[in-house]
């Protein structure tokens, strides 16, 4: 009897100790690979197995089950918490999935949380539609990704096409070329320096900022000068701190912290005083550069000066004032969207006009005609985002990106030229796509081992009449990193 | 000679039911070490609903069948 106990007993405890030396294999993951994977249509996750290392499909009222197991996307973003064992260097995201889209809703794209601060995401493209089937009318050169359409066959191959961007441009008049998932820091900018106004002066950007926000400005002399304040409206818990950044190109240049060492409580709802900043830089090249004010929502960008005679706030404006605001834009439509009810109001861009009546509710407003708009608000509070650019005055107003190649852009007007760096989905089984992304993911956001991956489909709401959907049969995320082979020759020799 | 085969038969359950209750009882501790350290990795390959309805079980039986 005795000996039966033992070996009961020995065999359970080998168990549990192949459980823990399973366990600890996984978190090393000794091979520098791990794959994290969910077949919607199966479901192994019920009573004999664990969780999805994928998480639950979140906010649930966005997706549904189908008949066959797989998951519909019926509204964007939807997000899902990805497991990973340990932190890699790149991830690899394989998506099955069936696109029901519209020209209202024509891109599918997903990607991770890289700043969890500034809640920015990066995305690829899973899934475009006009680029799938190609525009109608057009001519497509290809070479490898790099993808080219054009109105007229001008180009017979893509490096013919670079060549000519390069050495002299490719538009005789405005913004012709549109791009879509592109490096473009090889490529020259859209505007012509040269045609810049080279005089030096200051502007002030007229409304104080609540959040993050970027800036355009330009350096006739290459002598760069910022200065400004800022509040903390503490109304939540955390410390506020702040950072203004300086690019030129993809290359930071100036950085100056700002650390919350204000003395208000947070949480408090007290406004800070102001805090002021400076930034001087010379002897740098003449040229753009783009300013970043890196600060979470409670804080307020309260005045922004530059030695400039350009300074266009990019993609996003979200004013704070109680009066009226006047800005204007290049891009053709808005999205607007208020957190505050005070902040509900009717919104005008050119001759457009919309009224807000929910908060937290993403509108759009679009107008027809493209070209500089005005937008006017009856008080501020509202977050105005588009493709382009806010500013002042039509003085201010600059902008050296190419038009982006998405739902709103201008298809049958002024594009001649649309470049596109996009892996076509292969076709497989039943009319089921497969799309493949690479990310690198070694500086993005992870939280209690897991990363946030978001599906998102602008434009697919569930109560906008848009319609469409995306039918996802499996997702498989294979993540990399180094083995522990690597790892332990870099210790070994460092 | 029967009775004799039936009475180790009854100790070699009740013996299986304790081990099943030790081994059990020490998955779940593991399980509770581990998620504390690292969220996510037990839920992960392990049903803990099911796991501890087994241990409820095993417990239940190994009660009654002690009582018994």
């Amino acid at each position: 009897m005795l000996k039966i106990i033992k070996n009961i007993r020995i065999f359970w405890l080998a168990l549990l100790g192949l459980i823990v030396l399973f366990f600890a294999y996984q978190l090393v993951s000794p091979t520098g690979a791990w794959t994290c994977s969910q077949d919607f249509s199966r479901n192994y996750y019920g009573l004999l197995s664990g969780s999805s290392c994928l998480g639950s499909a979140s906010p649930s009222e966005r997706v549904a089950r189908s008949q066959n197991g797989s998951l519909l996307v019926l509204a964007e973003p939807v997000y899902f918490s990805v497991f990973s064992p340990r932190a890699f260097s790149r991830a690899e995201v394989e998506i099955s999935y069936r696109p029901q889209l519209s020209s209202a809703t024509p891109i599918f794209e997903a990607g991770f949380l890289a700043d969890k601060k500034l809640w920015r995401y990066q995305l690829q493209p899973v899934y475009n539609l006009w680029l799938e089937r190609g525009l109608a009318g057009w001519h497509e050169v290809a070479d490898g990704n790099l993808r080219l359409w054009q109105r007229q066959p001008k180009f017979d191959s893509i490096s013919d096409f670079l060549s000519t961007w390069r050495r002299a441009g490719v538009c005789t008049s405005g913004s012709c070329l549109a791009v879509y998932n592109l490096d473009l820091t090889q490529m020259p900018p859209a505007l012509n320096l040269a045609n810049l106004n080279q005089v030096k002066t200051d502007s002030i950007f007229p409304y104080a900022l609540r959040g993050a926000h970027q800036f355009y400005l330009y350096s006739p002399d290459g002598q760069l000068e910022l200065s400004g304040s800022i509040q903390d409206l503490n109304n939540n818990k955390d410390r506020d701190d702040a950072e203004i950044l300086v690019f030129a190109g993809q290359h930071q240049i100036a950085q100056v912290s700002l650390p919350d060492q204000r003395p208000e409580l947070e949480e408090s709802g007290n406004i800070s005083s102001a805090q002021a900043f400076k930034l001087s830089k010379e002897d740098l090249n003449p040229g753009l550069y783009r300013v970043e004010f890196k600060a979470g929502d409670d804080l307020i960008l309260a005045s922004f000066r530059s030695a400039s005679i350009y300074l266009s706030a990019i993609n996003k404006v979200w004013p704070v004032t109680d009066g009226p605001v006047s800005l204007l834009t290049d891009a053709s439509y808005l999205q607007l969207k208020a957190v505050d009810p005070v902040a509900l109001q009717t919104v005008v861009l050119g001759q457009a006009s919309l009224e807000m009546k929910e908060i937290y509710r993403q509108y759009e407003l679009r107008h027809r005609v493209n070209g500089v708009q005005a937008v006017t608000l009856e008080r501020g509070g509202v977050v105005l985002e588009n493709n382009g650019v806010f500013a002042g005055s039509a003085e201010s107003l600059l902008n050296p990106d190419y038009p982006r190649f998405d739902r709103f852009a201008p298809l049958a007007e002024q594009l001649d030229f649309v470049l596109a760096e996009y892996n076509l989905s292969s076709v497989g089984e039943d009319g089921w796509l497969t799309s493949s992304l690479d990310f690198a993911v070694s500086d993005f956001y992870r939280e209690n081992g897991r990363y946030s991956l978001i599906l998102s489909v602008p434009g697919l709401n569930l109560d906008n009449g848009a319609g469409g959907l995306i039918e996802i049969k499996e997702i498989r995320v294979r993540f990399y990193g180094k083995s522990l082979w690597e790892k332990l020759r870099e210790l070994v020799l460092n | 000679m029967t009775e004799k085969k039936r009475d180790i038969s009854r100790s070699v359950v009740a013996l299986l039911m304790k081990e099943a209750v030790y081994f059990l009882s020490g998955l779940l501790l593991l399980g509770a070490v581990c998620e504390l350290i690292f969220p996510g990795l037990f839920l992960l390959y392990f049903n803990v609903a099911l796991v501890a309805g087994l241990w409820l079980v095993a417990i239940l039986a190994c009660l009654l069948y002690v009582r018994r």
